[in-house]
């Protein structure tokens, strides 16, 4: 016990039963030892007052008369206890009268009688009474008796103690060993369980909740923990997964951005280098002929025009994409909007001699839009259209409501060539231009259906395009009547 | 109240040297035999309801010799919470009222007379003569190796419903008991 401090749950209830059982025991033992060592005193000083009564009183004649062998005859009979040491009758002067010694006297006698009473030393008792005749007191007798008798029934309650409490601490400890599982059982399992949650990361696992309440709250606060440690987990690697996919987008972003500036530069550069090859030319043959000088200039005009459109273009999209466009919204009526783009378009229609036909819904409610925005949307769409369609070709525009959730839908049908499926998404990425392929066309940008998206997107709208090779396709953007009424449009895109 | 406390001065020497004979300067033979008489009677259980209360302890003398006048010691001395008186008499019959009766040398020749006039009362008869215990006296002293020794004649006390503690008889040199009874 002095030391080191038991490790085990198991040592400390060991220890603690022999602490409870060896104390209660010993407590017992020493209240019982007391009252049993009182009650031994008080029956051996009334066996030996019995003995004194009786010998005193068989010794008063002898006393009387002065009998003195008589009176030690009377004594010798105590020869039977051998307890007495001796015994002594005094006259009733004090002087010894009789004697008796018995085998293992040691002590002296007293010379004159002790007085009445009795008196216990560490190994013997000495007890004095009067001799009575009538009422008389004519002497006194006096009985030393040595304690042997109790001393050596103390050794054997003492052995019997200690059997006790042996006893005690084996049958308590044999108790204890079935009982103690009740309570170190679920906490093994508890520690067992907490070593193996640290040492495998595993927070699924749960403890039971079986044992004393104390221990089957533990359990359950531990598994409160643990639920929440792995909830914690859940959401870490919810949230790690979510920074890496935005991480992951950032560095997508970062790589378009770039491509975006590379492509930028070789865009503005290609008409710049063409112009100035065409300005060179003009500078180094000033005496070209007027017709030749003619359609130099009217390709400088040309590329110059490309490259303001261009600019304007990518103006226009980074104003929207950071958020410095002035919106200015206003109450519309679609029809109205429609009407204004294809108006605008005819002239380049009717030059490659296309159809433009119509078809609204009558009772289309107003939105609130940029009608500047709406129309651009809308005229880049049909310039598409009439980009890609062939002579006589047919276009049409349709205007109509649909709901869930309640939007106005446009869409421009062309007769073009199509656009293959795997292209179909890409086409309203920057600089992705569908046919350049094909047609070797310098007119567009590569802007136009990206700002088309971003405007749409801007009103919580939605941009898509259904195409079949040979046939034709079909532009539509819908923009959701609820974010159209709002002040602040969202900017979640649609649906 | 003086008498009595100079008598029991006179006593207590004689206890003192309880059982020895005269020693020189010490108490006469006489005086002992006079204790002796005193002690005697602690040892004696009377009928009860024989006494009534307040009546003295009657000690009487019958016969001269050289005892009688030193009884005198006992007058007024206590027994058995009892005051005892000294009486001295002349003639055996007067004897029946007395508790204790000595019964003097004197007296040899007449002791026969003198049991049978005390036939059936409860009186205790002393003597220190040679003889007397055999001829029916209860208790009878005498000198032995200067010692003061008694017989008791247990029958004779029986007979007069007397008791002699046993303690007494265990003291005496000879115990004389009816033949067939026994003792």
């Amino acid at each position: 016990m002095t030391g080191s401090k038991p490790k085990t749950m198991r040592q400390q209830l060991v220890l603690m039963n022999i602490a409870v059982t060896g104390v209660a025991v010993l407590v017992a033992i020493a209240l019982l030892f007391v009252v049993e060592l009182r009650t031994w005193r008080e029956a051996f000083v009334k066996d030996m007052g019995i003995k004194a009564d009786i010998i005193g009183s068989q010794c008063t004649a002898a006393l009387t008369f002065g009998a003195r062998t008589d009176a030690e005859e009377v004594l010798a009979a105590l020869r039977e206890d051998s307890r007495i040491e001796h015994a002594v009758v005094y006259t009733r002067q004090g002087e010894a009268f009789a004697l008796y010694r018995g085998r293992r006297a040691v002590a002296p006698v007293p010379a004159v009688p002790p007085p009445d009473g009795h008196l216990f030393g560490s190994h013997h008792l000495e007890l004095t009474r009067p001799v009575l005749l009538h009422e008389e007191q004519i002497g006194t007798i006096s009985i030393r008796a040595n304690l042997d008798d109790i001393r050596s029934a103390l050794a054997r309650y003492a052995a019997v103690s200690v059997a006790a409490l042996l006893l005690a601490l084996i049958v308590a400890s044999v108790l204890l060993a079935r009982f103690q599982r009740a309570v170190t059982v679920p906490v093994t399992d508890l520690a067992k369980l907490m070593e193996g949650v640290s040492r495998d990361k595993d927070y699924a696992r749960r403890a039971g909740g079986q044992g004393p309440d104390e221990l089957a709250s533990l359990a359950e606060s531990f598994n409160e923990m643990l639920a929440a440690i792995q909830n914690r987990d859940h959401e870490l690697a919810r949230s790690l997964f979510e920074l890496q996919n935005a991480n992951r987008k950032l560095m997508d972003l970062d790589k378009l951005k770039s491509d975006f500036i590379s492509t930028v530069s070789h865009e503005l550069r290609t008409p710049i280098t063409s112009m100035k090859a065409f300005v060179e030319l003009l500078l180094i043959k000033p005496n070209m002929p007027e017709q030749r000088k003619r359609m130099l200039l009217e390709v400088i005009n040309d590329e110059s025009d490309r490259l303001s459109r261009l600019i304007g273009d990518l103006l226009d999209l980074s104003r929207i994409e950071s958020g410095g466009m002035g919106w200015r919204d206003e109450e519309v009526a679609p029809r109205e909007v429609v009407e204004a783009a294809i108006s605008g378009i005819m002239p380049l229609a009717q030059n490659k001699g296309l159809t433009i036909a119509r078809s609204d819904q009558s009772d289309l409610p107003a939105i609130r839009v940029d009608r500047d925005r709406l129309i651009q949307v809308i005229m880049n769409l049909l310039s598409n259209a009439v980009k890609f369609t062939p002579q006589g070709g047919r276009i049409s525009v349709q205007t109509r409501l649909t709901g869930q959730p309640d939007a106005i839908e446009v869409s421009v049908a062309d007769t073009g060539p199509g656009i293959p499926a795997g292209e179909q998404l890409r086409i309203f990425e920057k600089f992705h231009r569908a046919g350049d392929v094909l047609t070797h066309s310098v007119e567009g940008t590569g802007l136009g259906l990206t700002i088309c998206r971003q405007i749409v997107e801007h009103y919580g709208g939605r941009i898509w395009v259904a195409s079949e090779e040979g046939i034709g396709s079909v532009f539509t953007f819908a923009l959701p009547f609820r974010t159209l009424s709002e002040e602040r449009p969202a900017t979640a895109p649609y649906p | 109240m003086a008498l009595l406390f100079l008598a029991m001065l006179l006593a207590l020497p004689a206890f003192r040297v309880v059982g020895h004979a005269a020693e020189p300067n010490g108490p006469s033979e006489y005086q002992l035999k006079a204790a002796f008489v005193y002690n005697f009677i602690k040892f004696v259980d009377w009928p009860s309801g024989e006494w009534r209360a307040g009546e003295t302890f009657r000690v009487c003398l019958l016969g001269e010799g050289p005892a009688t006048a030193l009884f005198e010691d006992l007058n007024g001395q206590e027994a058995l919470g009892r005051r005892l008186t000294v009486t001295a008499l002349q003639s055996p019959q007067e004897a029946r009222s007395c508790q204790v009766l000595f019964v003097a040398a004197s007296q040899t020749a007449r002791l026969t007379e003198v049991i049978d006039a005390l036939a059936g009362a409860p009186v205790l008869t002393i003597g220190d003569t040679d003889g007397y215990a055999r001829r029916g006296v209860m208790i009878n002293m005498f000198l032995e190796n200067k010692r003061i020794r008694f017989d008791i004649n247990a029958e004779a006390a029986r007979t007069a419903g007397l008791r002699i503690s046993a303690k007494l008889l265990k003291l005496a040199s000879r115990v004389y008991n009816a033949a067939p009874r026994g003792e």
